[in-house]
């Protein structure tokens, strides 16, 4: 039987734990879960729990080493008595924030060509489903959202541009997202939002587990 | 304190900030954490009291108020007025006086801090300048924290210490898809060398050398990423994750460069060759543990002198 997880070492300070489970709300789900479920412990020496879409990363300080001496071997028994699909807790906001997008980006008819959609059927698609954050990385307030019809799934460009505005709303993959800085990049553009997705004071408009809605404006 | 000139890149920055990956907000902080480190001893401040990070051409610095300064990492000329001034040593200074670097001797980055600390705008628990907000900003005119009524210019607080900065074997620990590439290719990883190209910066050192593949090209999901980390580029090319590390990244990784080398990496310049050294996990927190155990002393003699004193 295949393990339920497997361990990377990440740095001298840091593991990244990956459930060996496809990539969807479910699994994204028990990450969220264990996220919660780690950080119950109060270990002292924990400083941060990171998650992304299958995996999460655990940064710890120095003083782990007091008193252990691998964070594999800890976190092979820690999570070996863990049962992973138990702790069902609700993460993030049930409701949707909706986000104005206006449907005009430079790669639009790229995408329906690439998918074999009218544009307005590219736009209708991507703008009825329920997002969720599954996480937030690459820029400060960059939602990577779970959940996009496969009709949309359209590869990266083959090479980044060097500025993608701020606001872009793009595809790569299977994923989608939004740029909430100037930032070189390689999405597929479709869209832009005027909407803030980051400030030094509030921070990331969107957090983990967030439902989002896309409106067509 | 007063910026006449503001040099290329320079940015306050401390040993970063922790805890807000989840929001997009990258740890970031200083390149050469041990040379940091030790600057902060030699002035008797914080552990995590916020340096200028400068790199050359330097800055051109004006003391407003008397008070202790010292530079450690990189060798820039650094000169007082016009006499020459030594790293790893604490000098006092008068106001009026004026810090210049005249040119680049050794290394890449040099670390100016001042005893008791500047005055510089905290965000999210950490003065290191983050660069994908280009947040706090660093400003031409800096007001130290604490108030000296007047100084000797030489002080016995220094050390003879210095991270060799020529050592070009990088020591890492093979992860991730490590297993995955072809034989070939970890050979090459093992026993060739990487010449760090002149698309480096705190964010990441871009490495040419012989291209490197896995068995299966695998299309990865982002996840973490941080200082340290070696992806594996579409092309075969490396990359080293520095202190600027984004918080996530797709690209396949090969295993991290383990912290001590990456202090001395921080010091070596694009056109510079490497060559990777593999070594278990269980090695790299020795060495870890043991520098820190090195660390540690310097403070307590440090800290022991300045009571002499």
């Amino acid at each position: 039987m295949q393990n339920i997880f497997t361990l990377s070492i990440l740095s001298e300070k840091a593991i990244s734990v990956f459930l060996n489970k496809e990539i969807g709300l479910e699994s994204h789900h028990e990450v969220l879960c264990l996220k919660n479920a780690l950080e119950t412990q109060n270990w002292p020496w924990l400083l941060e729990i990171v998650p992304s879409y299958n995996s999460l990363s655990i940064f710890v300080d120095v003083s782990f080493y007091f008193s252990q001496n691998s964070l594999v071997t800890f976190f092979d028994d820690w999570l070996s008595k863990y049962s992973f699909t138990e702790n069902p807790t609700n993460i993030g906001n049930e409701l949707a924030k909706e986000i104005p997008v206006k449907y005009a980006g430079v790669d639009l008819s790229f995408v329906s060509n690439y998918c074999q959609l009218s544009i307005d059927e590219v736009i209708n698609v991507h703008s009825s489903s329920i997002y969720t954050v599954a996480m937030v990385g690459f820029l400060p307030g960059f939602p990577y959202l779970l959940g996009m019809d496969e009709r949309l799934f359209v590869p990266r460009r083959s090479s980044p541009r060097l500025k993608v505005a701020k606001g872009s709303v793009g595809i790569g993959g299977f994923q989608t997202g939004i740029y909430p800085s100037e930032s070189p990049g390689g999405w597929q553009i479709i869209g832009t939002t005027d909407l803030e997705l980051f400030d030094l004071e509030h921070l990331s408009y969107l957090t983990i587990g967030d439902k989002v809605k896309l409106k067509p404006i | 304190m007063k910026i006449l000139k503001k040099g290329i890149l320079s940015s306050f920055q401390d040993q970063g900030r922790i805890g807000y990956q989840s929001m997009g907000v990258n740890i970031g902080g200083v390149m050469d954490s041990l040379s940091f480190r030790l600057l902060n001893f030699i002035l008797g401040n914080n552990e995590n009291e916020a340096a200028i990070e400068i790199h050359f051409p330097g800055p051109q610095i004006e003391f407003e108020e008397s008070c202790y300064f010292a530079i450690t990492g990189a060798e820039f000329n650094a000169s007082l007025n016009s006499s020459l001034i030594r790293n790893n040593k604490m000098y006092g200074v008068q106001p009026g006086d004026i810090i210049v670097f005249r040119n680049k001797i050794k290394g890449e980055r040099l670390y100016f801090g001042v005893k008791g600390g500047f005055e510089s705008l905290d965000w999210l628990n950490s003065k290191s300048t983050n660069s994908q907000l280009n947040y706090p900003t660093f400003s031409g005119k800096i007001k130290l924290k604490s108030k000296v009524q007047s100084t000797i210019t030489q002080t016995n607080y220094g050390v003879d210490f210095a991270p060799d900065y020529t050592e070009k074997r990088i020591k890492f620990v093979p992860s991730f898809e490590f297993d995955q590439l072809t034989e070939d290719s970890v050979h090459h990883l093992l026993n060739s060398e990487f010449l760090i190209s002149k698309d480096s910066n705190r964010m990441g050192y871009r490495l040419s050398g012989e291209p490197l593949h896995l068995n299966q090209n695998k299309e990865l999901v982002s996840a973490s990423v941080t200082k340290g980390t070696i992806q594996l580029l579409p092309d075969g090319q490396l990359i080293i994750l520095m202190a600027d590390a984004q918080v996530s990244g797709g690209y396949p990784k090969l295993g991290f460069v383990i912290e001590n080398d990456i202090s001395k990496l921080s010091q070596l310049g694009s056109q510079t060759k490497i060559e990777f050294e593999r070594i278990s996990y269980e090695n790299a927190v020795e060495i870890m543990l043991q520098t820190k155990k090195t660390i540690d002393l310097i403070q307590k003699s440090l800290k022991l002198r300045e009571k002499e004193n």
